[in-house]
């Protein structure tokens, strides 16, 4: 009871006494934890955006106008028994210039239009975008002809195939630059919390000569700590937040313009964002009380 | 009963310099002792051995009648709890006020808040400076500074009392007043060890003088001056 009382007031005290030690410490983990996460934030954000490209990867196969009702009805069945298919969706030629004309609302191009020169087709979507190519592959023949009622397969194989490598490049890329950004962190708010224990090693002497026993000298400093790396990280999920969060949509908002993509995973909607915080708050607490209890062992042998 | 027992203790550092030789040596419970000599005789070595802030390389340390020579490292704070240290520069915490100062030996032994209210301000009349209680040491001149380190190495009452130099940085005047304190808490039954080379001090306290030179016992005399 006595020793709980004297460990939170001695560490409170001591926040108090060192304040600029403990600013500096706090100010270093909330900086560098931002960068840490607004970066984690991007690159999720970046692979939302990927995977959202990826999931409107479709193939449209466009179908004869001559062909029969069961032709048509055979190709659909075996397509949907695919075990790569997502979803196969019929259009037909009614809908299809419906939908033309829903697209060009306004336009001239509408006015000459004479009939219905839109063909049929079947849109379709895979569970697996990369074996897109396989899935096209069926609807030629040996020779590279297209297979009896089909009149085109269209899908952007030149486009998807550089998406998915640049995907597996930026993964990486994106990796490496957190873990590194990770250790930078590491060691730099290792180093402020170290030079704060250096200054007080007089008083660590102090505690040693009259009787401490190491853990009573440890635990204000491992207090310390946790309270530094805790606050610093709590102030850099709260930065993150607003200032990220403001940028990151923005950023966003560019890229849904400019490639015109329908749907995308929105940063700060999601419970991903929400476990970023949480890790931060974890980290900033453990390397804050790690960087005491190493700190302490090298320079006052406990 | 012998406080501090030496047998053949030896103490070679690192870079085989020898600090002490083969020291023999009894103090008795309640003595004060000069120990004297000459700046790197090895007399701040001795009082780093006997606080364990290093370990001897030959022989044994009794303390109460206790090996102490292979002493757990868990049992070194005990230990520290019953001798109490005053240096040449105070080592005071800048940061907190005489009283805490003070307190801080208790608290760190874990004694009770209301027994601190009551032993500090009764250890700080001890030594003279119950009115600056509220004072941080750099408001306090160096003999102030020196009391209260005394008052912090002496609230808990231990045994033993061992000053490095205490009047090291002192005035002759400030070092008398000094020598008084450490004369009252040696009354009380205290084991007062001092090292020393204040010549002036030495020789008007007549005490028990134990003189070193290159880290062997060259003097031990009863109600002895400093030598010449």
């Amino acid at each position: 009871m006595v020793r709980s009382r004297y460990f939170f007031s001695e560490t409170f005290i001591s926040l108090k006494r060192n304040f600029f030690m403990g600013f500096t410490a706090i100010t270093t983990v909330a900086i560098t934890l931002f960068i840490v996460g607004f970066f984690v934030l991007i690159v999720y954000d970046v692979q939302g955006i990927i995977m959202s490209i990826k999931s409107e990867v479709e193939l449209a196969v466009y179908l004869e106008d001559e062909i029969s009702e069961e032709l048509k009805d055979f190709i659909e069945q075996e397509i949907i028994d695919w075990e790569e298919t997502d979803t196969v969706k019929y259009v037909s030629k009614e809908q299809a210039l419906e939908r033309f004309k829903e697209q060009n609302e306004g336009s001239d191009i509408l006015k000459e239009i004479e009939g219905n020169p839109l063909p049929a087709s079947f849109e379709i979507t895979l569970k697996s975008p990369e074996k897109i190519d396989q899935v096209a592959l069926r609807f030629y023949d040996k020779d590279g002809n297209f297979i009896e009622g089909i009149n085109d397969v269209i899908y952007g194989k030149n486009y998807v195939n550089k998406l998915f490598s640049i995907t597996a490049i930026i993964g990486t890329i994106a990796f490496l630059i957190i873990i590194v950004l990770l250790l930078a962190a590491i060691v730099l708010i290792f180093n402020t919390i170290r030079l704060s224990i250096y200054a007080r090693r007089k008083e660590i002497e102090v505690m040693k000569l009259v009787g401490a026993t190491n853990w009573f000298v440890r635990i204000p400093f491992l207090f310390e700590g946790f309270f530094e790396g805790f606050v610093g990280s709590i102030i850099s999920i709260i930065l993150l937040y607003f200032i990220g969060n403001f940028l990151l949509i923005k950023g966003e908002r560019v890229i849904v313009d400019t490639m015109r993509i329908k749907e995308l995973a929105i940063v700060g909607s999601s419970s991903v964002v929400l476990y970023v915080y949480i890790g931060m708050a974890v980290l900033g607490g453990l390397i804050g009380i790690l960087s005491s209890g190493i700190a302490l062992r090298r320079y006052v042998k406990i | 009963m012998n406080m501090i027992e030496f047998r053949n203790v030896s103490k070679i550092y690192e870079d085989n310099t020898a600090a002490l030789k083969n020291i023999n040596l009894v103090i008795k419970k309640g003595e004060f002792l000069f120990l004297v000599g000459p700046s790197g005789s090895g007399k701040t070595t001795f009082i780093r051995l006997l606080i364990k802030e290093l370990d001897e390389s030959n022989g044994s340390i009794y303390i109460a009648g206790r090996n102490v020579s292979n002493l757990k490292a868990n049992r070194v704070p005990q230990l520290r709890r019953n001798i109490g240290c005053v240096f040449q520069d105070f080592k005071l915490l800048p940061n907190k006020t005489v009283f805490e100062n003070v307190a801080f030996t208790l608290e760190v032994i874990g004694r009770p808040g209301y027994e601190i209210k009551i032993q500090v301000p009764q250890v700080l009349k001890l030594v003279g400076l119950y009115v600056k209680l509220n004072s941080y040491p750099h408001q306090l001149s160096a003999g102030e500074q020196q009391r209260v380190s005394i008052a912090r190495a002496f609230v808990n009452r231990p045994p033993i009392l061992l000053a490095d130099e205490p009047t090291g940085n002192l005035d002759p005047g400030t070092s008398e007043g000094i020598m008084k304190i450490l004369s009252r808490i040696n009354l009380i039954g205290t084991t007062v060890l001092m090292a020393t080379h204040d010549r002036n001090i030495v020789n008007s306290m007549r005490r028990r003088v134990v003189e070193l030179e290159e880290g062997e016992i060259i003097r031990d005399q009863k109600r002895g001056v400093y030598g010449d």
